[in-house]
């Protein structure tokens, strides 16, 4: 006489039962491959002048005689247009590796100033991608949503962006020791990419993407503010200047680094 | 298209062991396993990519549906199903030895005799839970019953089954 656990596991013996592996390949290559006719979208007669178009390359070919340095154009051609084309990919598209290498082939050149640019950069790109793939999955139909690993490569976007964060402020925080402070180009650049980087951050949290905080950059900019207002308070202002600063400094006490540098670099080097 | 393809693969792989083992054990028959299993991911995709109006809300609801109803027609063509013996099945482990597989085996010819032998509602109970693991909540979905309607087939389900067992 059987308990019902006893019985429960003679039942889960099925669990051995399953297709044959290459059927389940087979079958999941046929039935992904049914496709609509392809539209005419030349619009040409099948029997009228399609050899036309044929006719003209086989012609223009067989006249030109430098061969090689036409094929090699048409591949440099060809890589440019991938290259470009790869700027735009996402992760899971067939020419993301190629953007991804065409990052890292840059990184081999960038200096140690340029370190903590290179690296905001990279996060805006990482963040860039996360919020594209969410307005992606968000504009589909309700039947498609999100496959399974389409969610996991976002995630893994976003923790790439929170290193490149990371990094940034490590590199800060290097030139930070070995100088007196990052130089005015660089404060630019930091700038100019940290406010990108908070534009990014609120689109991709309007589409619901967990982006996490910048707490490591936050307190490298904390560090570089203080130090630049220190030096301002040193120096001779004018009135006005004098006011601008008081502004400032309100401003630092609210935690916007990104404007206080802004203002900071508008006060040292006015516009004309 | 592409987006939709690399969906629909993934949901291939997700269940396509589960649907065959479901139409496996009601039709007991390899290659009308395979076909009816090819059909049912078949008629889904082209649900799935849009070829006609209806929506998929629950895709493995979607998917045990149109397996049953592709059974159901499986059965009113060719009377139900002939229980075979299992040589010619694929099992999980290739590594075990002779005497081990014979054994598995026999267990499998026995208890898939008996649940085939049971009435629909009682194999789809039977499989979805102790198989698929689906909660007793997602069963009471897919058959269109109460949660404690659901435990009640459940239970009269392990009854029938441990009846044939013990003939």
């Amino acid at each position: 006489m059987f308990n019902d656990s006893g019985l429960i596991k003679k039942i889960k013996v099925l669990n051995q039962i399953k297709p044959f592996p290459d059927w389940v390949v087979l079958t999941k290559n046929r039935i992904l491959e049914q496709t609509e006719e392809p539209e005419n979208v030349l619009g040409v007669v099948p029997n009228g002048d399609w050899d036309v178009v044929p006719n003209i390359w086989a012609r223009l070919w067989s006249s030109f005689p430098l061969k090689p340095v036409f094929a090699f154009l048409i591949l440099l051609v060809i890589l440019t247009g991938a290259f470009g084309f790869a700027q735009s990919s996402l992760p899971g598209d067939f020419l993301y590796p190629v953007k991804r290498a065409a990052e890292k082939s840059q990184a081999v050149f960038i200096s140690d100033e340029g370190l903590p640019r290179y690296n905001l950069e990279i996060a805006n790109k990482r963040l860039e991608e996360a919020t594209e793939m969410s307005q992606r999955i968000a504009e589909r139909p309700k039947r498609l949503l999100a496959y399974p690993g389409e969610l996991q490569k976002r995630d893994s976007i976003i923790s790439e962006f929170q290193a490149n964060i990371s990094q940034a402020a490590k590199h800060l925080v290097k030139a930070d020791a070995e100088k007196s402070g990052p130089d005015t180009m660089t404060i630019k650049e930091i700038v100019e990419q940290t406010k990108k980087i908070e534009e990014n951050k609120q689109k991709a949290e309007k589409l619901g993407v967990i982006v996490g905080g910048t707490d490591d950059l936050n307190n490298v900019l904390s560090i570089i503010v203080q130090r630049e207002i220190e030096n301002l308070e040193k120096t001779i202002l004018i009135e006005d200047q004098q006011a601008m600063l008081e502004e400032i400094k309100q401003d630092y006490e609210q935690g916007d680094y990104a404007k206080v540098l802004e203002e900071i670099l508008l006060l040292s080097y006015p516009q004309p | 298209m592409e987006d939709y393809r690399k969906a629909f693969g993934e949901i291939y792989d997700k269940y396509i062991d589960k649907i065959y083992r479901f139409i496996f054990l009601k039709v007991n028959s390899r290659e009308a396993a395979e076909d009816l299993c090819s059909e049912t991911f078949l008629k889904t995709w082209n649900v799935f990519r849009g070829d006609s109006k209806a929506e998929i809300e629950n895709i493995q609801a979607f998917l045990y549906k149109v397996a049953r109803n592709l059974v159901t027609d499986y059965y009113r063509k060719n009377n139900r199903a002939q229980i075979v013996p299992m040589e010619n099945i694929q099992l999980i482990n290739h590594r075990i030895d002779l005497e081990k597989d014979a054994a598995l085996r026999s267990d499998l010819n026995t208890v898939s005799r008996a649940i085939a032998e049971l009435k629909d509602d009682y194999q789809n109970v039977l499989i979805w839970r102790y198989l698929d693991d689906l909660s007793v909540s997602e069963i009471g979905q897919l058959l269109g019953r109460t949660e404690s309607a659901t435990r009640v087939l459940l239970h009269r389900a392990i009854k029938a089954v441990r009846n044939k067992l013990e003939m």
